[in-house]
């Protein structure tokens, strides 16, 4: 039945200044705190853990040291980056051949993107629009326009490449080469090879000086980090981490460059090396199998993924000691920190 | 030019006091370097085998080893500018050797000669390759003699020798609280090595030696072995015989009903596929096993199938690893001569084998360090012959924090003190 308009009208009266006395305010207000949460929650930089086993990342709060949020992501995830903008997580699921891509709001995996066979390890961009991957069988690297998802150059590398690093600077990409002790440098632009560097043995990871003049790698059956000088294309030091006991794989270097954090897997500790004399500072005992190593952006604290005690070790670097140690899924594996 | 060899090289930066770098590190560094910078061009490996007979299982997978090592190598040698040359001889005796390793290295200098072949020959070719000043890698050859007193300063040996099979068959049967055993043991000298090294063993270790049955060459009926071991109340039967010898113990142990654990060493798996030993069961000790997936042996096992259509065994793995350790010494030694390879496998470089853990050549009898795997049989009898072998150990344990590597993977093996090599002065 069709409603008098009159009758209609003055029900819209009475309802209108219901709507502006309480249920307006009560949205505006609703809105208002979630929005206050929503900046809270982006402005608070999270720690994402890849949990090898549990098939899910953790997302740690780091004002509290607590697992904020546990987001199951699909098989073996190993690899992992924030883009540039902080708005995506990428995840490299090994035993899917698919990049998962996370929203850092909803974190919600939006998407999977092919990868080449049992990827691992990956890097981003600077600006955010492309990703090089390693295929550890095809020993290639593998390039993919995020635009597009098209995999759009394979560049043969070393043989069983794993880590995958862009130089700050955006020009260089560092490709290790387990079985082949290498690491390929090409160039971003030209997605050449420039050089092979011949380094420690079973090479794992990279990390560059914030000026890209200096990288870092770890080897971790050689126990050593070996130190390259970027523009020379040169190894210009190799330092022993425990005698050589030590398995090294996961580094990373400050943001003031001073600083070399390494985690030494098998010796269930972090080194920490001075930048500049190349030389072991300390030790810094964590939990067990330390892998993944990621720092916040201003460089106070370090997160290490303890593989087999399933924990992170959150480390203050001024005073280098572990200051939280925050439970997680099950074989936490690689990091990445928000800004 | 004048190539200079990693130890000058090394010698010339302390006396300089390169750069005030004080660690062997820094300076190794710089050798690294180096070698980027002065690789050699082409690096010749001959392989020697003998691929008839009982020997000719074994000389496949070795061949096929060192096939993909070899491939392997040149992919990285070519990113220095330098290839890779595997020299295949497969007709290999002690009677044609001296005259075949002249020939091959007449054209071209040999970086190395991988020695794929029976202990006999090994000895003899050790001893021509000491004379001829070139370096040779023993991959198949486990007789102690080789590591004792017929050692030379320029073999080294990537194949674990019968000491370490047996001490890693021992540590395992002692963690599983089997401490009482009987040996089987082949009147062959490796037979003989198992035994003598078994009690030993467990001479050492506070274990029981309740005696030993020597099979002869040939021996097909096994009753009053059986009847005998039927009555010593073992905890495990050391098993050290091959060929047809293993089949008739195996067949008649099982029809026996006896249920005393067998513990083999070592095991050639490539002869359990193709010969498909029905009864075969127990535990095995070996230095391969294709279902290794940690450490990256997943990734080597699956290059391995993807290029033969095989899995991978103890031998194929010792001559992929015999080549790579080849390869690794020229570039870092940025040298092909054979004293500057000697001097580089002799520093201990840490060796990637895929066995996660750094592998090194001991400097009293120049056998490489690494850690073995005990195998069960299955005894469902799996389809595919592949699948009845299951992994249940591997030894020593990785070394703790605490330890270091060294230490541990020499619990495998003769020690030092033991040991009667004495390598020629350099």
């Amino acid at each position: 039945m069709a409603m008098n308009p009159q009758v209609f009208a003055r029900k819209r009266l009475r309802v209108v200044p219901l709507l502006r006395s309480y249920v307006v305010p009560s949205i505006i207000m609703t809105l208002a705190f979630a929005n206050i949460w929503v900046a809270s929650a982006a402005s608070q930089p999270k720690a994402y853990i890849t949990n090898e086993k549990s098939n899910d990342i953790s997302v740690i709060d780091t004002a509290t040291y607590k697992v904020a949020a546990t987001v199951p992501v699909g098989e073996r995830p190993r690899g992992i980056r924030l883009s540039p903008d902080g708005k995506r997580l990428y995840v490299a699921l090994g035993d899917e051949d698919r990049i998962a891509v996370v929203d850092t709001t909803s974190l919600q995996v939006i998407e999977k993107i092919s990868s080449g066979s049992d990827p691992e390890s990956f890097d981003i961009s600077p600006d955010g629009t492309r990703l090089f991957v390693s295929n550890e069988d095809a020993n290639t690297a593998s390039v993919i326009d995020l635009q597009t998802r098209q995999i759009v150059a394979s560049v043969p590398v070393g043989i069983e490449p794993e880590g995958v690093t862009v130089s700050p600077d955006g020009r260089l990409i560092y490709v290790t080469g387990e079985t082949s002790h290498t690491i390929s440098v090409i160039d971003a632009d030209g997605l050449k090879v420039l050089a092979t560097i011949l380094v420690g043995s079973r090479p794992r990871e990279s990390a560059f000086s914030p000026n890209s003049q200096k990288a870092f790698v770890t080897a971790e059956i050689g126990g050593t980090v070996s130190v390259i000088d970027v523009p020379g294309h040169k190894v210009i030091a190799t330092l022993t981490i425990e005698g050589g006991d030590s398995k090294p794989k996961g580094v990373v270097a400050t943001p003031d460059g001073k600083k070399v954090f390494v985690a030494n897997g098998a010796s269930h500790n972090v080194a920490v090396i001075d930048a500049q004399s190349h030389e072991v500072i300390t030790t810094i005992p964590v939990g067990q199998r330390p892998w993944g190593i990621a720092l916040t952006h201003d460089g106070k604290k370090a997160y290490v993924a303890n593989g087999v005690s399933n924990d992170v070790s959150v480390i203050d670097t001024a005073t280098q000691k572990v200051i939280a140690s925050i439970p997680v899924g099950k074989m936490p594996w690689g990091i990445a920190v928000s800004r | 030019m004048r190539r200079i060899s990693r130890r000058t090289f090394l010698r010339m930066a302390a006396s300089l006091g390169v750069a005030g770098v004080p660690s062997l590190a820094a300076l190794y560094a710089v050798a690294e370097t180096h070698a980027q910078a002065q690789a050699p061009r082409v690096v010749r490996i001959a392989h020697l085998s003998h691929r008839q007979g009982e020997d000719a299982r074994m000389a496949s997978y070795a061949i096929m080893g060192a096939q993909l090592g070899a491939e392997e190598a040149d992919i990285t040698a070519g990113m220095f500018g330098t290839k890779v040359e595997l020299i295949i001889e497969d007709g290999v005796t002690p009677a044609n050797m001296p005259a075949l390793v002249r020939k091959l290295s007449a054209p071209e200098h040999l970086t190395a000669i991988i020695a794929a072949l029976d202990d006999p020959t090994t000895a003899s070719l050790s001893a021509f390759t000491q004379q001829e000043r070139l370096v040779c890698l023993n991959t198949t050859a486990r007789g102690g003699d080789l590591r004792g007193e017929k050692c030379h300063r320029s073999t080294f040996h990537v194949e674990p020798d019968l000491a370490m099979y047996t001490h890693a068959m021992g540590q395992w049967l002692l963690q599983n609280n089997r401490k009482r055993w009987y040996s089987i043991v082949s009147e062959a000298g490796f037979g003989q090595e198992v035994y003598h090294r078994s009690r030993r063993f467990l001479q050492q270790q506070g274990g029981a030696d309740l005696g030993c049955s020597v099979i002869t060459l040939g021996q097909s009926a096994y009753q009053d072995v059986l009847a005998h071991l039927g009555g010593v109340e073992a905890e495990a039967v050391v098993v050290a015989l091959m060929g047809e010898e293993l089949r008739h113990f195996l067949e008649q142990y099982r029809a026996s009903g006896l249920k005393t654990l067998l513990a083999g060493i070592p095991l050639d798996m490539s002869a359990l596929w193709q010969a498909s030993l029905e009864s075969l069961q127990g535990v095995w000790v070996t230095s391969w096993y294709y279902g290794l997936e940690r450490f990256s042996a997943r990734e080597l096992n699956r290059r391995f199938y993807r290029r033969f259509e095989k899995p991978a065994e103890g031998f194929a793995w010792t001559n992929w690893a015999a080549v790579k350790l080849v390869m690794e010494g020229v570039l870092r030694s940025a040298s092909m001569e054979a004293s500057a390879l000697v001097s580089y496998l002799e520093s201990a470089p840490p060796f990637d084998g895929h066995k996660g853990r750094s592998l090194t050549f001991r400097g009293w009898n120049h056998q490489l360090r690494q850690p073995l795997y005990v195998l069960k049989v299955r005894e469902d009898k799996p389809e595919n012959p592949w699948d009845r072998l299951q992994l249940i150990g591997e030894l020593p344990p990785p070394a703790a924090p605490s330890q270091l590597v060294v230490e541990v993977l020499d619990t495998l093996g003769e020690p030092p003190t033991e040991s009667l090599c004495r390598l020629e002065a350099r």
